[in-house]
């Protein structure tokens, strides 16, 4: 009887989220991430498009501060397992559309020849897509991808070996510029 | 009591109707489509219709705004420290239209709400099949004694327009180097509790650059504001609060902060039990507010002067299928914000479509706030909140373990990223509303 019963509610919820357009529960997240988690301000991260485990994943990670935040933590906090599930599916079905921003052509080139040598083999086809879960960095928002960076090496956030090997090796061949021409490659993905 | 205005009683209302009769405005017909009429083109109202209008296209939504631009509060504050032009908070309605929602730029100065009817300023009447109301606050001017509003035209409020916060900012730069600001801040509640005190920040980083041997007196009617240690920790670091030099001095209510009467022509404020006067070049009194005149005329709100609503639904408790929201809405736990009023939009939507396509009950809905404050170079704070309604729509109230806000000693890293964060915010929010 009891499982007939919770089926009942799941039909209602689901009947009552089409005739409403879908999921209320991601329209919250819009005053800082943009409608339909396409950023339209320059600093907070676009969230569209990553896959569903990528999202969960990063929401964990603020809940146990395994991820540096200025406040994502304590909103983080705030959701149960299933709403973050659910707020991860919706998002992973929203298209990433890549930031319009200006970039400097001359370094964006520069750092292609570095992204392809010490990043691409996690972050594919010009970091367009969520493979292995490192999130997309095309077309993300330059300030955002600094932030990251900077975060990471802060070193609160757990990051693969590999790519603080490949950081560090762009540093020792580049300094900070170079690093940063890597970043106007990626946000300069059109 | 009600203020400044007699109530529009009922007889009055139904003869107005007579008089200008139901042609005023056409209709469309309630139907099966069904119609829809937001009071107040704000964050709530604008995000309430255009939600909406994205759920169920084919309802009629009308959106009755009294001004032809919006000027944002939030990111104000900002004008004040000359990093952010007035230009930059004036929004048109032009974007509403492609979603297809009628605006309406006229007042509305009645409600009708036992035969669903709003009337309009120039006589039309407007039917509804469900009311969103929105409207913000206004002032009260009748707790401190000799403020009014001419009074509000020389001692700045800067709480509700644009261009209340372009007078403060021209007094701002007419006054001599030396000068004493005044700030007089309300009890709770009010509208965006932090922004006082993100209002002395800015003030203070003013004064830093452009008359370094002025400062900004607090006086307030509390005796704890939001985020009290995270703004000490930045007026330490940055303004040399607590010190003999501090650009800010705070003095809480039991410190004679709470302003009783004003003296416009000696440009002087009494406060206290001690009623001790203080005299500013620039006095910018934020008064207490209320929930704005739509509300109270039409009986919307209680003794509070705030509308009492149901916290799942945010129907009014006095009026059926009214609903209230942002400022003007007792909301318990969640603050008068921007990000709240949006939220409460939003949820507002998902009920009334759900009614008006006859699917009843819908889930409890998470709401979310979040507010920065921007204290000076390279420095914000900010405070979110994840809160949740009861199912017989009595409590709203913060999620356990959620929410708070930025911890002090943050680090630089953090602060500096704030403030990006909250300039990206405004962009979004903004973006959101209008385009
Ligand atoms: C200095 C300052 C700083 C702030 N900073 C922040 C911040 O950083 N973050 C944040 O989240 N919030 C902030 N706020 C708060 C924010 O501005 C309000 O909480 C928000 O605007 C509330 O939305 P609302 O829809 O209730 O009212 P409003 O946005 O004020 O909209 C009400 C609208 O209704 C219209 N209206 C009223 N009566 C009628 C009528 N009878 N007929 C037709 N139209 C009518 C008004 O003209 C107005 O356009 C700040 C406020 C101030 C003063
Ligand atoms: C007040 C602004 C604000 C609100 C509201 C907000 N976020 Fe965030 N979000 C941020 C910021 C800023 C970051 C960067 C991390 C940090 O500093 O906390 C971020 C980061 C994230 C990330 C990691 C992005 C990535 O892929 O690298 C995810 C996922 C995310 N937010 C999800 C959400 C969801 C889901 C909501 C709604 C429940 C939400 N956010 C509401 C500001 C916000
Ligand atoms: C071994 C695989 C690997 C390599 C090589 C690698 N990365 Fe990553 N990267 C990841 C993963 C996985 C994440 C996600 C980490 C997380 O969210 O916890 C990530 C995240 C990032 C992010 C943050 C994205 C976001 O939305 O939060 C940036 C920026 C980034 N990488 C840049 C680089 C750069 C630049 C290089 C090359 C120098 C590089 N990465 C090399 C795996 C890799």
């Amino acid at each position: 009887m009891l499982f007939v019963w919770v089926g009942a509610v799941l039909m209602t919820t689901g009947v009552v989220a089409a005739t409403l357009g879908g999921d209320r529960l991601p329209g919250v997240c819009a005053g800082c991430h943009g409608e339909e988690g396409v950023s339209a301000g320059s600093a907070t991260p676009t969230i569209a498009g990553t896959k569903t485990e990528t999202f969960v994943q990063r929401m964990r990670d603020f809940k146990t501060g395994n991820r540096t935040a200025t406040l994502m933590d304590r909103i983080a906090n705030g959701y149960t397992d299933d709403e973050i599930g659910r707020m991860g599916e919706y998002f992973s079905k929203r298209p990433f559309e890549r930031a319009q921003q200006p970039t400097d052509r001359a370094m964006a080139e520069r750092g292609k020849h570095f992204a392809e040598q010490y990043c691409a083999s996690c972050h594919e086809e010009a970091g367009t897509v969520d493979d292995g879960r490192p999130g997309i960095l095309a077309g993300q928002w330059l300030s955002y991808l600094r932030f990251r960076l900077e975060d990471y090496r802060l070193g609160v956030d757990r990051i693969p070996k590999k790519m603080r090997l490949g950081i560090e090796s762009i540093l020792h061949e580049a300094g900070v510029e170079g690093l940063e021409s890597v970043l106007q490659f990626y946000a300069s993905q059109k | 009591m009600e203020l400044g205005m007699s109530n529009v009683t009922r007889r009055q209302f139904l003869q107005w109707t007579a008089a200008v009769g139901t042609t005023g405005f056409p209709l469309t017909g309630r139907g099966s489509s069904g119609r829809v009429v937001v009071i107040g083109g704000g964050v709530g109202g604008i995000t309430a219709a255009k939600s909406i209008k994205k759920a169920a296209p084919s309802l009629n939504v009308i959106l009755v705004e009294q001004k032809k631009h919006y000027s944002a509060c939030f990111m104000s504050n900002e004008v004040l420290a000359h990093s952010r032009s007035l230009e930059s908070l004036r929004f048109t309605y032009d974007g509403l239209w492609k979603y297809g929602i009628t605006v309406v730029n006229q007042s509305a100065v009645a409600i009708d709400a036992a035969v669903h009817k709003v009337i309009l300023e120039g006589g039309a009447v407007l039917e509804y099949d469900r009311l969103i109301v929105s409207p913000g606050i206004d002032l009260r001017y009748d707790v401190i004694v000799g403020y009014n509003r001419r009074v509000a035209e020389k001692l700045p409020h800067a709480w509700t327009s644009g261009d209340q916060i372009g007078l403060l900012r021209t007094q701002l730069e007419a006054m001599q180097d030396g000068g004493t600001v005044l700030i007089a801040a309300p009890k709770n509640p009010f509208r965006c509790p932090s922004a006082p005190y993100e209002r002395a920040s800015q003030i203070a980083w003013y004064l830093q650059r452009y008359k370094p041997k002025s400062k900004i007196i607090l006086l307030d009617a509390k005796e704890i504001f939001s985020q009290q240690a995270l703004f000490m920790e930045a007026w330490r670091a940055l303004y040399g609060f607590g010190t003999q030099n501090s650009l800010i001095d705070w003095h809480p209510a039991s410190e004679e902060g709470t302003v009783t009467r004003v003296d416009p022509d000696a440009m002087a404020v009494y406060s206290g039990e001690l009623d001790t006067v203080t005299k500013g070049a620039v006095i910018n009194l934020i008064p207490p507010q209320m929930a704005g005149m739509i509300a109270r005329t039409s009986g919307l709100t209680d003794d509070t002067y705030w509308c009492p609503v149901n916290k799942t639904t945010f129907e009014s408790t006095k009026a059926k299928d009214v609903h209230i929201l942002g400022d003007a809405c007792n909301a318990q736990d969640m603050p008068k914000s921007a990000y709240s009023a949006a939220s409460q939009a939003q949820c507002v939507a998902a009920v009334v479509v759900s009614a008006m396509s006859g699917v009843g009950e819908i889930p409890l809905f998470t709401h979310l706030n979040a507010c920065y404050s921007i204290l000076g170079q390279d420095w914000a704070i900010s405070t979110v909140g994840v809160y949740r309604s009861n199912s017989t729509g009595t409590i709203l109230q913060s999620v356990e373990g959620s929410g708070g806000t930025s911890s002090p000693g943050a680090g630089a890293t953090q602060r500096k990223h704030a403030v990006e964060y909250a300039h990206s915010w405004y962009q979004n929010i903004t973006h959101a509303l209008f385009t």
